[in-house]
C-alpha cells in the first residue's frame, strides 16, 4: 500500500486542469457524482409550486441583512454575551487562528473535534492547531476521509466528492488498525467511521464547528447537517467554538426559515437537512446538557471591502454548492483545480476577491458563461456578470499585458469603426473561403490549435454575415433558421 | 482584539454610508425588524397531522400512533419484541413526572453504549418537512444523537404546519433566554460522502420512530 503524499497543486490553472482531465480516479469519481446533485435539486424544486417566490424571499433576506449589517452584528454580539457566550472579531485568517489557539489554551485543550467549517479551511485552522500540539479530529465523514488523505476539500457540501470508494477503502485499511475486514460496501465504510469517531466525540475538550446562519435576534448559531456530527461536536465538549464570518448573519428566526427553505433543496435536493440545530450561548442552569463555554469567532478577511462595491452580491451566497454542481467546467475538472477552499463559479468570484493571490484571476476565466450557475443560485447571484467584471479588472490591473489583452484591444478598435471592420472581415471571409474551398473545413489554423485539436473548423461558405445581410437579409426574414426553444 | 472589532465595524459603516452607532442597539434592531413580511411557505399536501406523517415517512422516519400516553411503555416493549431486541432505553427527564411505569424494559438516565435506544418527548412537530423539535431544557441534546434508535413522542396538538409557528411558540415559552440548544430532527442520520450514495446511520441514530399521541 502506498503512503499518502501531501497534495501540492500546480500554480497554473491550465496545468491543474490538464492534470485533472488526465486523472482517471478523479474522472471516475466525477462520473459517479454525475447528475446526482442536479437531478435531486430539480426534483426537489419541482415538488414545490412556489420555489421562485422562495428564492426571491431568500434574496430579499440577504439584501436586508447586508443593508444594516453593523446593527445586526452588534445585536448578535449583545445577545451571545447575554446568553453566557463571547464574540471575537478577526480581520485576517492569522488573527482567527490566534484567537482559536488562545481559546484552546484557556480551556486547556489537547483534543479538538471539528464539524465541517469552510471558514476553518479558509484560514488553515488544522495546520495551526497541529503546530500548537493540539490534535484536531475531523468528524464529518467527507472531511475525515480528506484528513486521512492529507488533501483539501474539493466541494463545499461534499468535500470528498473526488474520492472513489476504492480509494476510501484503502485509506481506512491503512489508517485504522482493525485487522482483516471487508470494506467493499459503503455501509461498512460508514459503520467503521462511526465506530472510530464516536470515541473522539466523547473524549474531546473542545468542539469547533462552522455556522450556516447567525441569527441576530437571539444571538443564535444555526447549523444544518445530515450526519449528526455537528451536534455531537457542539454539545459534548467543555467548550464550543464557532468559526464563521461577518456575512452569515440574518436578522430574525423567520429570516432564517427563508434561507433554510432554499438551502437544502438547492444543495442536496432535500426538503430539509436531517438536523437543523440552533445554539445560543453556553449551557444555562436549566439546560440538561451543553458546553460550559461558547465562543463565536467572526472573520472578515476582506468581506467588508466587498460591501458597497460592485461585488456586494457575492456576500449573498449561502454556500449550497448548486453553482458548482451545475457548472460544466467544475464537472470536467473537479474542485482541486480551482486551488481554493471555494471552487466552482462562486469560488471563481470569491477567491480572487478574498485571497488576491497570483493566479487567482485565472479562475473567473474558467467559465463558458453558460449561465447555469446564476439560473440555479437560490439567492440569484449574477455569477457570470461578476466573473465578467473580474475579467475586466484583471485586464486593467495586469502588469504585463498578454496576447489576450492586445487581441481584445485591436478588436475593440475595429468594432468601433464599422467601415474598417466590414472591410477586413469581408477580406478575411473571402480568403478563408478560398483556402478552405476544397475540403470545406480546416483541420489546423494558426492561434486556434485548442479548437482544431479536437474538431475541424468549418470554412466560410459565402460572404461575411454583414455582406449576406446587405444582399438578402432584409428581404428574407430567417424563418425556421432558429426554432423557438432550441 | 477590540481593535479588530472597531476596524471591521468602521469599514462596514463606511461602506453603508452610515454615521456612528445607535446608542440603543435593541431599539435600533427592533426598528429594523418591526415589519415582518408574510412568509413564503410550501403548500401542505394534506391536513397538518397527515402532511406531517407523510413528510416524516418520506424522510425515513417510521410513523406510529397511540391513543394515550399510558400506552407508551407497553408500546416500547412491543416495538423491541417486534424487532427482536432487548435494548436499554434512555428515557428523557420529561417523562419523570408522568408516572409511567417502565417495568418491561430497562431504562437509563444517560447513554451507556452505542446500541441503546432513546426516548424523547418533542415539544413540536412541523408538518412542512416532517420534523420534530426538542429543546435542551426538556431533553439532553446529546441523547438525541448518541443512541442507535431514537423514539420521539409527540402530542397531536403540538404538530403545527410551518417552522414559523414553532418560533412563535419558543418566544412565548421562553420569553427571556431561549434554551442553549433547539434541535430540529427529520428522520435518521445519513451521509452521502462515499460516492454520493446515501447511507442511513452516520453519527446519529440509524433508525427513528415518531409516535403521535392522539
Amino acid at each position: 500500500m502506498s503512503s499518502v503524499q501531501p497534495y501540492v497543486p500546480n500554480k497554473d490553472f491550465i496545468y491543474r486542469a490538464a492534470d485533472a482531465l488526465a486523472d482517471s480516479h478523479l474522472q471516475q469519481a466525477l462520473a459517479k457524482a454525475g447528475r446526482g446533485f442536479v437531478d435531486k435539486r430539480s426534483a426537489a424544486v419541482t415538488r414545490v409550486p412556489n420555489f421562485e417566490a422562495m428564492r426571491d424571499r431568500a434574496r430579499a433576506v440577504r439584501q436586508k441583512a447586508l443593508q444594516d449589517l453593523d446593527i445586526y452584528l452588534l445585536h448578535f454580539e449583545k445577545k451571545v454575551t447575554e446568553a453566557g457566550g463571547q464574540v471575537h472579531w478577526a480581520e485576517t485568517p492569522a488573527q482567527m487562528r490566534e484567537i482559536v489557539l488562545q481559546l484552546c489554551a484557556r480551556h486547556s485543550a489537547t483534543r479538538v473535534t471539528k464539524g465541517k467549517s469552510m471558514v476553518g479551511e479558509e484560514v488553515y485552522l488544522n495546520e495551526a492547531l497541529e503546530k500548537a500540539g493540539i490534535t484536531p479530529f475531523e468528524t464529518d465523514l467527507g472531511e475525515y476521509i480528506l484528513q486521512l488523505a492529507k488533501e483539501p476539500p474539493s466541494h463545499i457540501v461534499a468535500p470528498a466528492l473526488h474520492k472513489t470508494r476504492a480509494q476510501i477503502q484503502d485509506l481506512f485499511l491503512h489508517h485504522h488498525a482493525l485487522g482483516e475486514r471487508d470494506l467493499s460496501a459503503v455501509e461498512a465504510i460508514v459503520d467503521e467511521a462511526r465506530q472510530v469517531i464516536r470515541d473522539r466525540f466523547l473524549r474531546a475538550d473542545i468542539g469547533i464547528t462552522g455556522a450556516n446562519l447567525l441569527i441576530a435576534e437571539t444571538g443564535t448559531v444555526a447549523i444544518a447537517t445530515n450526519e449528526g456530527n455537528g451536534d455531537l461536536t457542539a454539545t459534548l465538549p467543555r467548550a464550543h467554538i464557532v468559526t464563521t464570518t461577518i456575512d452569515r448573519v440574518v436578522p430574525t428566526w423567520e429570516d432564517a426559515s427563508a434561507i433554510l427553505r432554499v438551502l437544502a433543496r438547492s444543495a442536496t435536493g432535500q426538503q430539509t437537512t436531517t438536523y437543523t440545530s440552533f445554539f445560543t450561548g453556553a449551557r444555562g442552569d436549566t439546560d440538561k446538557d451543553g458546553p460550559e463555554a461558547f465562543h463565536v469567532v467572526l472573520l472578515d478577511n476582506r468581506r467588508s471591502q466587498l460591501l458597497g462595491s460592485e461585488y456586494q452580491e457575492m456576500l449573498h451566497c449561502i454556500r449550497c454548492g448548486a453553482c458548482m454542481n451545475h457548472c460544466p467546467v467544475y464537472q470536467a475538472v473537479g474542485g482541486h483545480t480551482y486551488d481554493s477552499v471555494y471552487p466552482g463559479p462562486m469560488g471563481a468570484v470569491l477567491t480572487p476577491l478574498l485571497r488576491h493571490r497570483d493566479g487567482d484571476y485565472q479562475l473567473p476565466n474558467a467559465s463558458t458563461f453558460c449561465g447555469r450557475c446564476e439560473s440555479v443560485c437560490p439567492v440569484k447571484i449574477p455569477l457570470p456578470d461578476l466573473m465578467r467584471k473580474l475579467r475586466n479588472r484583471e485586464q486593467q490591473e495586469a502588469r504585463f499585458k498578454g496576447a489576450g489583452y492586445w487581441i481584445t484591444k485591436v478588436f475593440c478598435a475595429l468594432a468601433a469603426s464599422p467601415r474598417l471592420y466590414r472591410a477586413l472581415t469581408s477580406i478575411g471571409t473571402k480568403l478563408a473561403a478560398a483556402l478552405g474551398a476544397r475540403r470545406g473545413r480546416f483541420s489546423k489554423l494558426p492561434l486556434l490549435g485548442g479548437w482544431t485539436a479536437h474538431r475541424d473548423f468549418p470554412a466560410p461558405q459565402g460572404g461575411s454575415f454583414q455582406s449576406q445581410w446587405r444582399r438578402n437579409g432584409k428581404a428574407q426574414p430567417p424563418v425556421g433558421a432558429c426554432p423557438a426553444g432550441d | 482584539m477590540s481593535s479588530c472589532r472597531t476596524a471591521i465595524l468602521s469599514r462596514i459603516r463606511q461602506a453603508l454610508n452610515k454615521r456612528g452607532t445607535p446608542t440603543d442597539i435593541d431599539e435600533a434592531f427592533a426598528n429594523l425588524t418591526q415589519q415582518v413580511p408574510s412568509p413564503v411557505q410550501p403548500p401542505l399536501s394534506a391536513g397538518t397531522v397527515e402532511a406531517f406523517s407523510r413528510a416524516a415517512a418520506d424522510n425515513g422516519a417510521e410513523m406510529h400512533r397511540i391513543e394515550t400516553l399510558e400506552e407508551l411503555p407497553g408500546w416500547v416493549a412491543t416495538r423491541a419484541a417486534e424487532l427482536g431486541q432487548t435494548p436499554s432505553v434512555v428515557v428523557a427527564p420529561q417523562f419523570a413526572d408522568t408516572g409511567l411505569q417502565w417495568t418491561a424494559i430497562e431504562t437509563l438516565d444517560q447513554v451507556r453504549q452505542a446500541t441503546d435506544w432513546g426516548l424523547a418527548w418533542g415539544c413540536a412537530g412541523i408538518a412542512e418537512t416532517g420534523t420534530v423539535v426538542s429543546v435542551s431544557r426538556d431533553c439532553p441534546s446529546s441523547s438525541l444523537f448518541l443512541v442507535q434508535r431514537l423514539i420521539v413522542v409527540l402530542d397531536r396538538a403540538d404538530i403545527v404546519a410551518y417552522q414559523e409557528e414553532v418560533w412563535d411558540r419558543l418566544r412565548q415559552r421562553f420569553s427571556g433566554r431561549i434554551p442553549r440548544t433547539v434541535n430540529l430532527i427529520t428522520g435518521p442520520s445519513r451521509t452521502a460522502d462515499v460516492e454520493q450514495q446515501i447511507q442511513i446511520g452516520a453519527h446519529g441514530p440509524k433508525w427513528t420512530d415518531y409516535v403521535i399521541v392522539d
